[in-house]
């Protein structure tokens, strides 16, 4: 098991650091070692994706950075600050529909700023340009009953990118979407991020996905994880529409899967115990 | 976008189209009884002194509701209600919150509560006419003490109800408690907490008038009640009348607003 | 969903056997000190108050009322009428409900009048029904009848609209016979929804006919209690409404139990 790249020394302000942490569930039925020993940072304007096997505590380590979930061992700092609870300059996507149905688009856009104390007119001019970068333009004043599965996560993302978060932070946001739409989501979501450059932490266990997205993927074991590998993605950007054919992109795809194959496999494996 | 139009058409043809033919076949039959009444009443297959003509309902009606008598009533009645309502609501809706927040209350009150449902308060009036006086205190007291029973119950499972992300989603954007409870939690609980509200006004309105009828000075159902002591049944068949007209008035009324809000927020 | 601990933040956690047992009989301990509170709070109020009798001198008077059996003609009054009305309620409300509940256009006819007649106080009906069933046991069922018959038309209706629609497909795809279709694959689906509407239909039973004997009536715990209530006999009324409480609760508990149960199977 190779050890992520050392992180302490590097950390400088804007960073977000994985220090050594660690999380240990009392389920009640037993304890269980979701995370172990994770070490890691998210580079200034670099999209990193996690993947493993599931039940990994992916979403797990995503949590803890929103400060959702306190680790029970080591800590995450952002801009030099130890994470202690939810932060103003983060920002999350879930894998569920997590839009408010009785709001407009353009009102569900704005929710964060105005948790935030955000003055109406500057909430609403923030929102209307983020509505527009996701492409829901002309869709201000839906609700979400009225909208596609795949146009919900767009004002999802749309809502967390007005907060203008140090890092945006991705639970499997197209985990729920049919394959097509998830694909096209994907291209969509390259196209904005080229254009905003937010650091992102993004989960997901499409390997294809990934590759696509990121500039890192990390790998995560089998429980009780840690990242195994770090991936550095080589690919050059913007990656257009052909970039799943490069030769490149196949030879990380199959490294990434060799990895999590072998992780899988612990999980599933006899004996192998399932939450 | 495509997508949305075609959900959007797929959506309204779902919906329930509404059946002109229904609501014509509703008013036939609900015409075709007061008719079957009147014919029967008039020709004495009906014993008159059980059942007035609706035709003689109507004629006295139109002679009872200009009276100042008939306008004291109906504002007991009514000011009754809404007040009876309202401290069902202010003492409902709390509770249920507090249900939902400690669980382990609710599970330990909710048997108790459940049997609120079927508890006669009603047994409590003579002593609290005895306390208050013959006014609309003590009738404000048991029609409150029922309608809050459903307003709570439905609080609390609607609260329950709400996705686990809303939460996450809340919590994730740190909002204070204040903006979690008004921005969050309360506009996804209304379409499910409402029919609980519903149906504390309508128990408001029962509670109400049943009281009214048993014993009161004033109200819309103590005079009911007593022109049956009296045996002018022509006037009280009026006065039941003003009670059906009221409570179907009060059942459109609030589930028109039932509908406005499921439309809005679901 | 994966099976990631997506949100261990709200632990929904099935905890093993003995643990819910343990649970179980924590919360019937809890329930058991939220009675032993009632019961202090009312000596305190007793204390304080000459319109309120005290535990003690209430259970001793009803004990007396049972002792010297006075009690039992009112007892059967009551449970016979609550018995007969509930009976003809649900013989009707069923069966109605039912029809209502799956076609789509006997639904759209009907809905809205349940829907107002559930809102109108049926207690003005009782003077109607005095005269035709005269003061008794009879009108007393009839007046549980009319009271309990429409909560359960609402929620029979509520229960086979919210069937699985896949059922009826699989009961055509078995090419099941109307019958079985009704009682193999309607009835269970639905068990749970009818045990509300039991459920609700009591306690309405219950409460309407003690509000009909306060009204008029030749026997019945609601008249005994207003009896004595009247001959300021106030702990022989205190110890009643500890009877009628305990009548509600335990019928109440008994069917919410099997409500629970069917609930958790299906």
């Amino acid at each position: 098991m190779s050890q992520s790249p050392t992180v302490q020394s590097i950390a400088h302000d804007s960073e977000v650091v994985f220090d050594n942490i660690g999380m240990t569930f009392d389920t009640g039925a037993g304890v269980t070692r979701a995370v172990a020993n994770v070490s890691g940072t998210i580079p200034e304007g670099k999209f990193v994706s996690v993947i493993g096997p599931s039940g990994c505590g992916k979403s797990t380590l995503l949590d803890m950075v929103g400060g959702l979930l306190k680790p029970t061992q080591g800590t995450v700092r952002i801009n030099g600050e130890t994470v202690t609870g939810p932060r103003r300059d983060t920002a999350m996507v879930f894998q569920e529909d997590s839009t408010l149905h009785w709001r407009t688009v353009l009102d569900n856009v704005a929710f964060g700023l105005e948790v935030k104390g955000v003055s109406k007119a500057e909430r609403y001019e923030k929102a209307r340009r983020m509505t527009e970068l996701v492409g829901l333009t002309g869709f201000e004043d839906h609700r979400p009953g009225q909208l596609s599965g795949g146009m919900k996560q767009r004002v999802a993302i749309a809502r967390a990118l007005a907060m203008e978060p140090r890092v945006l932070l991705m639970d499997e946001p197209f985990g729920a979407l049919d394959q097509q739409t998830r694909q096209f989501i994907g291209r969509e979501l390259l196209r904005i991020w080229e254009k905003t450059r937010n650091r992102v932490l993004f989960i997901t266990h499409d390997i294809q996905e990934a590759v696509y997205l990121s500039d890192e993927v990390w790998v995560m074991s089998a429980r009780p994880s840690v990242v195994k590998e770090v991936v550095t993605i080589d690919l050059p950007r913007p990656r257009p529409e052909g970039t799943h054919a490069l030769s490149r992109f196949r030879e990380l795809e199959d490294h990434l899967w060799a990895l999590v194959k072998v992780e899988a496999a612990k999980t599933l494996g006899p004996g192998a115990q399932r939450a | 976008m495509t997508v949305a139009e075609k959900t959007r058409r797929v959506r309204s043809t779902q919906r329930n189209p509404p059946l002109p033919r229904a609501t014509a076949v509703r008013w036939v039959i609900l015409a075709g009884l007061i008719i079957a009444l009147e014919l029967t009443t008039r020709t004495g297959l009906i014993n008159p002194t059980l059942v007035v003509p609706p035709s003689e309902i109507l004629a006295r009606l139109v002679s009872i509701i200009p009276t100042e008598q008939f306008g004291l009533d109906a504002a007991r009645t009514l000011t009754t209600i809404v007040i009876a309502f309202g401290i069902g609501l202010v003492l409902g809706v709390p509770l249920g919150v507090f249900l939902w927040r400690i669980p382990a209350a609710g599970r330990i009150l909710e048997p108790f509560i459940v049997t609120g449902y079927a508890m006669p308060t009603l047994l409590f009036y003579p002593v609290l006419l005895a306390a208050m006086g013959l006014n609309a205190g003590p009738i404000i007291l048991i029609a409150a003490s029922m309608s809050l029973i459903p307003i709570a119950l439905t609080t609390m499972v609607a609260l329950n109800a709400i996705k686990p992300i809303l939460h996450k989603l809340a919590n994730s954007v740190s909002a204070s408690p204040a903006q979690y409870y008004l921005k969050v939690l309360f506009p996804a609980a209304t379409p499910l907490i409402f029919p609980g509200v519903k149906l504390g006004f309508i128990y408001a309105v029962i509670g109400t008038v049943a009281m009214e009828f048993i014993l009161a000075a004033q109200g819309i159902g103590f005079r009911a009640g007593l022109y049956y002591r009296e045996l002018n049944t022509s006037d009280m068949w009026a006065y039941i009348a003003v009670v059906i007209i009221l409570s179907v008035l009060v059942n459109s009324g609030l589930t028109w607003l039932e509908k406005r809000i499921r439309r809005d927020m679901l | 969903m994966s099976t990631d601990l997506t949100s261990p933040s709200t632990p929904q956690i099935t905890a093993h056997a003995g643990a819910t047992r343990s649970r179980k009989l924590k919360d019937n301990l809890w329930r058991a000190a939220v009675l032993v509170a009632l019961v202090l709070i009312w000596a305190l109020l007793s204390s304080m108050s000459d319109l309120i009798a005290s535990p003690t001198a209430s259970v001793t008077a009803l004990g007396k009322r049972f002792a010297d059996g006075s009690i039992y003609r009112h007892l059967d009054a009551t449970l016979q009428a609550v018995a007969i009305g509930f009976l003809i309620a649900a013989t009707i409300g069923f069966p109605l409900g039912y029809a209502i509940g799956r076609s789509k256009f006997l639904g759209a006819v009907f809905d809205p009048i349940v829907a107002g007649a559930f809102a109108i106080p049926r207690v003005v009906f009782f003077p109607i029904l005095l005269q035709i069933f005269g003061v008794g046991v009879g009108a007393q069922a009839a007046m549980a009848a009319l009271a309990a018959v429409f909560p359960i038309i609402v929620s029979t209706t509520a229960g086979v609209r919210a069937i699985n629609a896949l059922l009826p497909k699989l009961a055509r795809s078995l090419s099941l016979s109307p019958l079985q279709t009704v009682f193999k694959i309607y009835i269970p689906a639905m068990a749970p929804s009818l045990m509300v509407g039991i459920r609700i239909g009591f306690s309405i039973a219950f409460i309407n006919v003690i509000i009909a004997e306060f009204f008029a009536a030749r026997a019945g715990l609601g008249l005994l209690a207003l009896r004595a209530y009247g001959m300021l006999d106030l702990p022989t009324m205190y110890g009643i409404i500890v009877l009628l409480a305990a009548i509600a609760l335990a019928g109440n508990l008994a069917l919410w139990a099997v409500e629970r149960r069917l609930g958790e199977k299906a």
